[in-house]
């Protein structure tokens, strides 16, 4: 162990993480704004939904929006040319996580990991080699760092697939070869590939191979003799996908993250042959206070592998009950609607009224709401406030009439539409008060 | 070498189990779509534009000949080619797609409840573009307040009418703003769009299927709430809005209320106008097999759509007196619409595999 920790690895992986990080991240943020996606996330609700524990995340106004974009732009930018590289990535990670837990509507998985990333470059010397901050002098240049620097990512990214691969072992998913049966039909129109789509086993046979592609990947990868073969399959599996479903840049995120799996002599020739490698010879470089780094590291991995799978302490199937579903690398893995009815009434004075979703939410805040019980409860929440302060209800009483359906099956209720919502408080405890329902 | 053995075997299984999969759990793919699509285009959706486009130009006839010599007998004739035009829109207002949505269709015949206020500004100033979607100024919504609404008896809207001519002309203007649009519509059908949509089969968001689906569930919620839900109070704490009714001036509400659920159930049938039930969603749902608690979707639907008629003839009309007078009769009506939409808009494109698309994702997803 000790003379793992001590183990020297060529810093170029790193680097090349580090310089296609920051440019992904720096056009990712740009497409955000060129989409129009900040007045459309964060203009357009008059509410936003809550991550447990970050409720005091508070909206800091609509004409901050942009700056933090360029900031978040122009610190991506700094990590990838790795000028004022600590300064950057520290810029970078508070911003991106600001609007990210702005509203838990968007939760992304991929979101997710680039926060996750975003995180352990701060800690990581990937700006030792090939940056301005080198040339110029800021740092002292390195060739080689110690080993864990490189490998914290790889597991990071086992992690990531394998728990992506557990999460497809039920049966909907082997059996039924749902949800990919509902979505590949609807992508007939493209050429050759589309006729595929057609046929009626392809759902379930593409279910197979993407269940055993993550479950399998990180090791092939990690393996010397399957990786170029694995790093294969890693492109033609993420274009797929990007051809396939609306999930933006992540294909991209894991085609490039994926490349620090490559030896440091193979990254080295690509700098070298643009003479990039300037850090040649030099000496090697120790992060500081890296006992202490390592232990959180080692913490922080470790927490990784097992929040995946706290739903098994949770009652019920975790596809309906959504407890523990976040954080948990579940990507796509369910077609899931609801539709959500609310109802506030004042026992002071027997006023009732029906809700109208769409008065309050987006419609995509509408969507993501029927759909997980948490967000239920906030909304129910919001909405008793609300009749409090605008129509002076006393006596607030919120229910709701929740259905939804999964995976081509008919609806089912979430819970009774008598619930009493505002006796109800969000918590890591089983939400008892949900159907539970049999798939 | 062992690995590709294994490979093998798991792939073998996976072959074996698509093959024997027997479930019910799929989505079906060996239906054919043209069938129904066929049905849909040329026995209901066509006859039903045609139908109101023969309306609208008696409704043009009518009110030429009342500009041109007004009087009571007249005023009653347009009238009645208003009520047949308005209750005919009812059909197709549920087919805002194609290219009826290019030329938002359903604004122009009925943004209601009318805007008195800006309809007025525009008649008294002359400037107004009737092709403002957002604007509640035109369609039938004014046409009802012009035919009915600016006097308390025909001889007293007659004198009204005579007396400010800018009137006529601007019920002239707004029919001839419907017509175009709905000569567009019905050309585009005739021409293109109807082999389009019969050709435009399978189930991704753009396919014929998903947009009848969607635009079936779309114009049935603006039916729950704009019909019913608003003017009977279920929506503002109880407090009835007699005046937010559809049509207030002619009281037609509950007449065009029991013609859009109709609607409705026809385009779900696949019924044509004389009464034919050919391919419909009701097939498609049969041939999937869908069921809901142990019975029959298509069944509870149809179950369901004969309570909603029959607890809207409960309702003793005119509407706007009904939601203060009757509203027990309303809000159980409106309790019975409402029942419905968990059918067809979340039960029925679950099994149908059609995704929702009216309330859609604006970003990535994963």
């Amino acid at each position: 162990m000790g003379n793992y920790l001590k183990k020297k690895s060529l810093i170029y992986p790193l680097v090349t993480f580090r310089i296609l990080f920051g440019g992904l991240m720096a056009y990712s943020a740009w497409r955000f704004v060129d989409n129009g996606w900040i007045e459309k996330l964060f203009f357009e609700p008059d509410f936003f939904f809550k991550y447990y524990g970050f409720h005091w995340v508070s909206y800091m106004g609509d004409a901050w929006m942009y700056p933090l974009y360029g900031i978040m732009i122009a610190s991506a930018i700094g990590i990838a040319i790795g000028f004022f590289y600590r300064l950057n990535t520290i810029l970078f990670f508070l911003t991106f996580s600001y609007t990210e837990l702005l509203d838990a509507t968007n939760y992304l998985n991929h979101h997710y990991l680039v926060g996750i990333f975003a995180l352990f470059l701060i800690f990581l010397p990937a700006h030792r080699a090939v940056s301005l901050d080198s040339r110029f002098g800021l740092v002292k240049g390195s060739e080689t760092v110690p080993s864990w620097c490189i490998d914290v990512i790889k597991i990071q990214i086992i992690i990531v697939y394998t728990c992506a691969g557990i999460a497809k072992l039920n049966s909907d998913w082997l059996i039924h070869g749902m949800p990919l049966s509902i979505w590949l039909p609807e992508h007939t129109d493209i050429p050759i590939l589309g006729y595929f789509f057609s046929l009626s086993g392809m759902g379930l046979f593409m279910s197979w191979a993407g269940a055993l592609y993550d479950l399998s990947i990180g090791y092939l990868l990690l393996w010397r003799p399957t990786r170029l073969i694995a790093y294969s399959l890693v492109v033609i599996f993420h274009l797929l996908t990007y051809l396939l479903f609306n999930i933006g840049l992540f294909p991209f995120i894991m085609i490039t993250s994926n490349m620090i799996f490559f030896s440091g002599k193979w990254h080295k020739r690509f700098y070298s042959w643009l003479s990039l490698d300037s850090a040649s010879g030099s000496r090697h470089f120790v992060p500081r206070f890296s006992r202490p780094l390592i232990g959180a590291f080692v913490v922080f991995l470790f927490i990784q592998a097992i929040l995946p799978f706290r739903h098994h302490l949770y009652e019920g199937d975790v596809l309906w009950t959504e407890e523990g579903y976040r954080f948990s690398w579940r990507v796509m893995l369910v077609e899931k609607v609801g539709l959500t009815t609310f109802y506030v009434n004042d026992r002071a004075t027997g006023r009732s009224s029906e809700i109208l979703n769409c008065d309050y939410l987006t419609t995509f805040q509408e969507k993501q709401m029927s759909i997980q019980p948490d967000f239920i409860l906030q909304f129910a929440e919001y909405l008793s406030e609300h009749y409090v302060k605008e129509y002076g209800f006393v006596d607030p009483v919120v229910t709701a009439d929740a259905h939804v359906a999964l995976n081509t099956r008919t609806s089912k209720r979430l819970f009774s539409p008598e619930q009493d919502l505002l006796s109800l408080e969000d918590d890591f405890k089983h939400k008892d008060w949900i159907i539970l329902a049999e798939r | 070498m062992r690995f590709w053995n294994f490979a093998g075997f798991i792939l073998a299984l996976a072959l074996l189990i698509s093959c024997n999969n027997d479930d019910d759990l799929k989505c079906v793919n060996n239906y054919d779509q043209s069938v129904l699509l066929t049905n849909l285009a040329d026995n209901v959706i066509i006859p039903d534009y045609q139908k109101l486009d023969e309306s609208m130009d008696s409704l043009t006839l009518e009110l030429s000949r009342f500009k041109n010599d007004p009087d009571i007998t007249r005023l009653l004739q347009v009238r009645s080619a208003f009520s047949s035009a308005y209750l005919d829109f009812q059909n197709v207002s549920q087919y805002q797609f194609g290219p009826a949505e290019l030329v938002s269709f359903r604004s122009a015949f009925n943004n209601f409840p009318l805007n008195t206020e800006e309809l007025k500004e525009n008649i008294s100033s002359g400037v107004y573009v009737l092709d403002d979607i957002e604007r509640y100024d035109k369609g039938f919504p004014s046409l009802d307040y012009i035919l009915y609404g600016v006097g308390a008896s025909p001889s007293e809207i007659v004198d009204f009418l005579m007396a400010n001519g800018e009137y006529i002309d601007y019920a002239e203007e707004v029919v001839q703003h419907m017509v175009e649009k709905l000569d567009f519509v019905l050309s585009e059908w005739r021409v293109e769009y109807r082999d389009q949509f019969i050709e435009n089969q399978g189930t991704n968001a753009g396919a014929s299927l998903s947009l009848i689906v969607n635009n079936l569930n779309e114009n049935y919620e603006i039916s729950k709430r704009d019909r019913l839900g608003i003017p009977s109070g279920e929506l503002t704490l109880n407090f009835p809005n007699p005046d937010l009714v559809e049509a207030p001036h002619s009281q037609l509400s509950l007449d065009l209320l029991k013609v859009s659920i109709r609607a409705t159930i026809d385009f779900y049938l696949g019924r044509t106008d004389d009464g034919t039930n050919g391919e419909g969603l009701d097939d498609l749902l049969e041939f999937i097999g869908a069921e809901k608690d142990g019975r029959s979707l298509n069944e509870i639907i149809q179950e369901q759509y004969d309570v909603i008629l029959q607890t809207i003839d409960e309702i003793d009309g005119p509407l706007s007196i009904a939601v203060e007078q009757d509203s027990d009769d309303v809000i159980e009506a409106y309790a019975e619409i409402s029942r419905q939409v968990i059918n067809t808009k979340t039960d029925m494109s679950s099994v149908m595999c059609i995704t929702i698309t009216y309330v859609d994702a604006p970003s990535d997803t994963d």
